[in-house]
């Protein structure tokens, strides 16, 4: 349990900070983005699920 | 009608009336200074969201990240990723600080420290960070809003002036609302700013290059460059962009006006759910990137400061006066009602920890209050100085102020994770990781490294060091260890 809520903790935060260096490039574009922006925006929203599911094995809702 | 009239004449309108609406609101609250600075712990749920969403997206989300994109581009991206890295962060944090805060009667970020550190110059000491760095601030609210009222004024009247009038309407907006006032406001606020929002980032891509994907393929052709970040070593390049998302994701809910929001919830799952769900307003600003990169194609050539112009150039330009009155509406109450919230967290701190703890004046409640308001207009004319003297953009306003709000943050999260954290140690650290920020203001920092981030290292390195070496003897450690 405390290995699973460590990791939808940390991935998030990686995803968004070292990980930007190695996707940092123009394609392949998705919807039109380039795909360093693509990776970030898809972060974006993946985070909330990520930090529900948190509350989820904390047992809070 | 003329255009500046017509525009003007909007802007006008709508600050009045989001001034009485928030008057109305929060007429027959009582002025104690509980329920004046932290609302009298009783927001719910959808109330803290739009307290938090009415002081975290601002002038610089509305102006400055479109300016960022316009100017450089792809470290515009950072703004995405600070703000969920700090809800993230704030999911653990903020209901443990929440919990001490009501157990132990706190009202602001330094009684926070005075509390669990057992020290008063300590508390002292990091008020007067809070203080100094937040003058910047303001002064990006400030600089937002003269941008604005210069654009809706189509060039015919003094905008230095305009700015001095809009920050008396503010001051008297704080005066009499308080914190509750600042969460209605930003009701009005959020509808009209994502209106606003959605209209730059959407119908001005489409109506120009047909699709957003079209406006990407345009960039693509004269600005490839730009659409991703530079190598390491470069200025703003992916070094910079990392420790910048570190520090200011760390940084994010450190200022007094974050404290004062937490201390406002009504219980601890209400700030919870509000970091579950607040990144998903993040979405927001993908869109001002599309206005700020239309615009960087439509009316290319902005230097500077000036680049915080970008798409409000736009539609000025290219449409009529009644669009650009409401636009530069939202962006006028999306500079006034963040400035609300911060002015009042950070004369909270001023009156209570520097004048109270430091000097041992204006104690009693009404005193309090007082002081309260009259610092209110102290930092907003210090605001206006700094905004006279220092022409920045509207980023370089924000990297300021978390290089010094975010030194803030070890000796928060080491008040609950490390007992034997001292007051001696927070202090060194908060005073090293200032003094690395000032030494790197004047040389560029290596590796294009943010300097506020090296500041933190430094921090955190010289409050464990120090903590070793000093020894605490505190019992009210333990209202602190229960938090996780």
């Amino acid at each position: 349990m405390k290995v699973l809520r460590a990791t939808l903790v940390l991935v998030p935060i990686l995803a968004l900070t070292i990980a930007v260096p190695f996707v940092n490039h123009l394609d392949p574009t998705v919807f039109g983005l380039p795909f360093v922006l693509f990776w970030v925006v898809a972060w974006v929203f993946a985070t909330p699920a990520c930090l529900w599911l948190v509350g989820r094995v904390e047992g809070r809702w | 009608m003329s255009a500046a009239g017509l525009a003007l004449g909007i802007v006008a309108l709508v600050i009045v009336a989001t001034i009485l609406f928030a008057l109305w609101s929060s007429w027959h609250v009582h002025t104690s200074p509980v329920e004046f600075i932290v609302g009298g712990r009783s927001f719910g749920t959808v109330f803290l969201w739009l307290l938090l969403a009415g002081e975290v997206y601002t002038s610089f989300t509305f102006l400055g990240a479109a300016g960022l994109a316009y100017g450089r581009g792809a470290p515009a991206y950072y703004i995405l990723a600070y703000g969920t890295c700090g809800y993230v962060i704030g999911y653990f944090l903020l209901p443990a600080i929440w919990r001490v805060g009501k157990e132990r009667g706190l009202l602001t970020g330094p009684d926070f420290f005075i509390d669990r550190y057992g020290s008063r110059t300590l508390g002292v000491g990091i008020a007067l960070v809070q203080l100094v760095f937040m003058i910047p601030y303001v002064t990006l609210q400030l600089s937002g809003l003269q941008t604005l009222l210069a654009l809706a004024g189509y060039g015919t009247f003094d905008a230095t002036a305009a700015v001095g009038v809009a920050f008396l309407l503010i001051a008297l907006f704080v005066f009499s609302a308080g914190l509750r006032g600042t969460a209605w406001a930003s009701v009005i606020k959020d509808a009209l700013v994502l209106a606003a929002v959605v209209f730059a980032g959407i119908a001005l891509p489409l109506h120009f290059f047909g699709s957003i994907p079209g406006m990407f393929a345009h960039l693509r052709a004269a600005h490839a460059a730009m659409l991703t970040l530079a190598p390491a070593g470069a200025p703003n390049g992916t070094v910079w962009y990392v420790s910048t998302v570190l520090l200011t994701g760390i940084g994010f809910f450190m200022g007094p006006q974050s404290f004062a929001a937490t201390y406002s919830a009504r219980s601890e799952s209400v700030l919870r759910r509000n970091a579950v769900f607040l990144p998903l307003y993040q979405v927001v600003l993908l869109l001002v990137f599309f206005a700020g990169f239309s615009a960087l194609l439509i009316v290319p050539g902005l230097k500077g400061a000036k680049v915080d112009e970008s798409f409000l150039l736009v539609v000025q330009r290219f449409y009529p006066p009644w669009v650009m009155g409401l636009v530069a509406a939202a962006g006028a109450l999306a500079a006034l009602v963040p400035a609300s919230a911060l002015l009042l967290g950070t004369a909270s701190v001023a009156a209570k920890n520097v004048l109270g703890d430091g000097l041992g004046l204006a104690r009693s409640d009404s005193a309090r209050v007082l002081a309260t308001r009259a610092f209110v207009l102290v930092i907003a004319v210090l605001a206006l100085a700094l905004w006279l003297f220092e022409k920045q953009t509207l980023v370089g306003l924000l990297l300021i102020v978390y290089n010094g709000i975010t030194q803030a943050a070890p000796g928060v999260v080491s008040a609950f994770v490390w007992r034997r954290a001292t007051a001696w140690g927070v202090g060194a650290g908060v005073a090293g990781g200032i003094a690395t920020v000032i030494c790197l203001t004047a040389t560029p920092a290596p590796w294009g490294v943010n300097p506020g981030f090296l500041g933190l290292l430094v921090n955190v390195v010289l409050l464990v060091a120090v903590s070793i070496v000093t020894k605490s003897s505190l019992d009210s450690t333990r209202a602190y260890r229960r938090a996780d």
